[in-house]
């Protein structure tokens, strides 16, 4: 699984130093898994436990996934720049690059990818809401 | 195919059809498939003539673009109605009564002396002058002799013509004026007794209901006009004493209704033309029924009589004061079309909705025909609805506010269930909308948009007000 949401984010960005760390570590991983799994329960909970017609446009779907991609980045960034952190300071070093650079950098590709995410998840399981099968389109 | 042919006579002729025309695009239950209605009123310009037939045309344009087959539940404009031919406006037309004096059309001025005395002893001066392009200004004496040509007419004889052994008749008049209370007997004696009809034996023994509409209006005095409220109740009880001798007890008729109010409205005194356009009434919603009732019925063996009454003598009538049966018949069908035509006309924000995108119900199909003559239609009803508010005794069945914060402040006497649900009103019309499916997502574009609210409707009233 490591290997699949590297493969991911470094199809979009590749980070000398800073992405062999996430690469080793596993930190692609636990990131991944919250900006796929995430977007789906929320999502799941718009489409089918709220699935209402007060929030059935676009632009309530939009608002939405802007706030999943928010909070991932938030996420991305958080669990990203503490882990390696604690890895170097283990360690008593320091990494080679700009930390909370490339920490910034990768948690944009995160929710670049929490977008995309989102949208193939609500294309998905669209269809079997009766109020919000046809959000955003 | 059962039809009911029916025949309204005069003013409240036409306003009974009226009402009936709401009833049946509002979807209440009549066990005939076609009503075929005959309006009888010489006075061709009559206000309320011109606007049920506009009305009931319309109906027919609505009604000929929808599916009634067995899978489909939708009841809204389901019971057809169609012209006996066309071009008439569904009127029967009556010969040599255009631009002429009533002497005239007797040819007085041809008769022997003997004759024009005995003309001068049955008709009054007045009378002799009246133009009968207007009608017979409240004097069926005037009108039962202009009436006595209903078998010339080719309307009538294409009536007879399409007649089967399964349709029925009903007749609709009002005892207290001229047109009504003079064209029942005859038109009944038509009926029974003409020779010259095609299916003779047919209409002669046909099943034949009739509504007499008694006093329920005044009108105010007015020394030029020759329509008098305080005859009214003199003529109603001459013409009932006429009835029960030449109808009910040789058995001409099988089944008449009676129905009157004691409360009347003081309508502007209008002996005819463009200006006789009466509000509507609660008795004309009744009146209506009683054809309902009578397509439900079987040919009895004697004539039978039947009175319309409410549960309460209150002046402001709602559904809860409506007998069992008026009830359980009007208050679901009534809600759900008032519903559907409160959506069309407060709501112009449904075209993203999955309802309508689903069924491809796009900006084209909302402004075509069909939902144009839709909206006319429901308008109509909202304003009917409004009129019967108005009079002295009113029927005020529902709020009719225009207010989108409230939809469901709506049926008076009932307070709306809350649901667990986030949506509230136009909100929650547009949730049962979307979660509405099968045979609503099924032929013409038409027929899946009336059937889809129809459906929705049904379960919003059930939900809301707990109407089954």
């Amino acid at each position: 699984m490591n290997d699949f949401f590297a493969s991911w984010y470094e199809l979009l960005a590749y980070f000398e130093g800073f992405s062999n760390d996430m690469y080793d570590n596993q930190i692609y991983l636990s990131i991944g898994l919250c900006m796929t799994l995430i977007p789906i329960a929320v999502l799941a909970i718009y489409y089918y436990a709220v699935n209402s017609v007060k929030f059935n446009r676009w632009w309530h779907w939009l608002l939405l996934v802007v706030v999943l991609c928010a909070a991932n980045f938030g996420i991305a960034y958080s669990i990203s720049y503490n882990s390696i952190l604690d890895i170097y300071e283990s360690q008593n070093a320091s990494p080679e690059y700009s930390l909370s650079t490339d920490c910034l950098s990768f948690s944009l590709v995160n929710m670049l990818w929490c977008f995309a995410v989102s949208f193939v998840w609500s294309i998905i399981i669209k269809w079997g809401s009766s109020n919000c099968r046809r959000t955003p389109f | 195919m059962a039809k009911i042919f029916v025949f309204g006579i005069g003013g409240t002729g036409s306003r009974v059809l009226r009402a009936l025309t709401m009833l049946l695009a509002s979807g209440v239950e009549c066990k005939a498939d076609t009503i075929v209605p005959i309006i009888i009123d010489p006075d061709a310009a009559a206000g309320d003539v011109e606007r049920n037939a506009t009305l009931m045309k319309q109906y027919g344009e609505i009604h000929s673009k929808l599916d009634f087959t067995s899978k489909k539940k939708n009841r809204f404009f389901r019971t057809e109605i169609k012209e006996t031919m066309t071009n008439t406006n569904f009127r029967l037309p009556l010969s040599n009564t255009e631009d002429v004096l009533f002497d005239d059309y007797m040819g007085v001025n041809g008769m022997s002396k003997e004759n024009q005395a005995l003309v001068n002893v049955l008709f009054s001066q007045k009378n002799l002058s009246s133009d009968m392009t207007v009608g017979f200004k409240g004097n069926p004496n005037v009108g039962s002799v202009v009436l006595n040509q209903f078998d010339d007419s080719d309307a009538f004889l294409n009536f007879a013509n399409e007649f089967d052994a399964q349709d029925k008749i009903f007749i609709i008049s009002s005892i207290f004026g001229g047109t009504g209370a003079s064209g029942f007997p005859l038109l009944l004696k038509t009926l029974r007794t003409s020779e010259d009809l095609p299916n003779k034996n047919l209409v002669h023994n046909a099943h034949i209901g009739a509504i007499t509409v008694l006093p329920y209006f005044q009108v105010k005095q007015d020394e030029n006009s020759q329509i008098d409220s305080a005859t009214f109740v003199s003529k109603a009880k001459s013409a009932l004493a006429y009835y029960d001798r030449a109808i009910s007890k040789n058995n001409a008729i099988d089944t008449l209704y009676y129905i009157a109010d004691d409360t009347r409205t003081t309508y502007e005194n209008c002996e005819g033309g463009t200006n006789q356009k009466n509000n509507a009434h609660f008795i004309e919603l009744m009146s209506a029924f009683a054809l309902i009732d009578f397509a439900n019925s079987q040919k009895p063996q004697t004539a039978v009589h039947k009175e319309f009454g409410i549960e309460t003598d209150i002046n402001e009538i709602t559904f809860e004061n409506l007998g069992k049966v008026a009830k359980g018949k009007l208050r679901k069908a009534m809600t759900q079309f008032n519903l559907f035509a409160k959506y069309l006309s407060e709501n112009d924000n449904f075209l993203a909705q999955p309802w309508a995108k689903d069924r491809t119900l796009d900006r084209t199909f909302f402004d075509g025909d069909f939902i144009r003559t839709l909206e006319t239609v429901q308008r109509e009803y909202l304003a009917w609805l409004a009129e019967m508010e108005t009079q002295q005794r009113a029927f005020t069945p529902f709020d009719l506010h225009r207010d989108s914060s409230r939809v469901f402040d709506l049926v008076k006497g009932i307070t709306q269930k809350r649901l667990l649900t986030l949506d509230s009103n136009y909100d929650l019309f547009n949730n049962r909308l979307n979660g509405t499916g099968g045979e609503s997502k099924s032929g013409e574009k038409e027929q899946q948009f009336t059937e889809l609210f129809y459906l929705a409707t049904e379960k919003l009233v059930k939900e809301k007000f707990n109407i089954e």
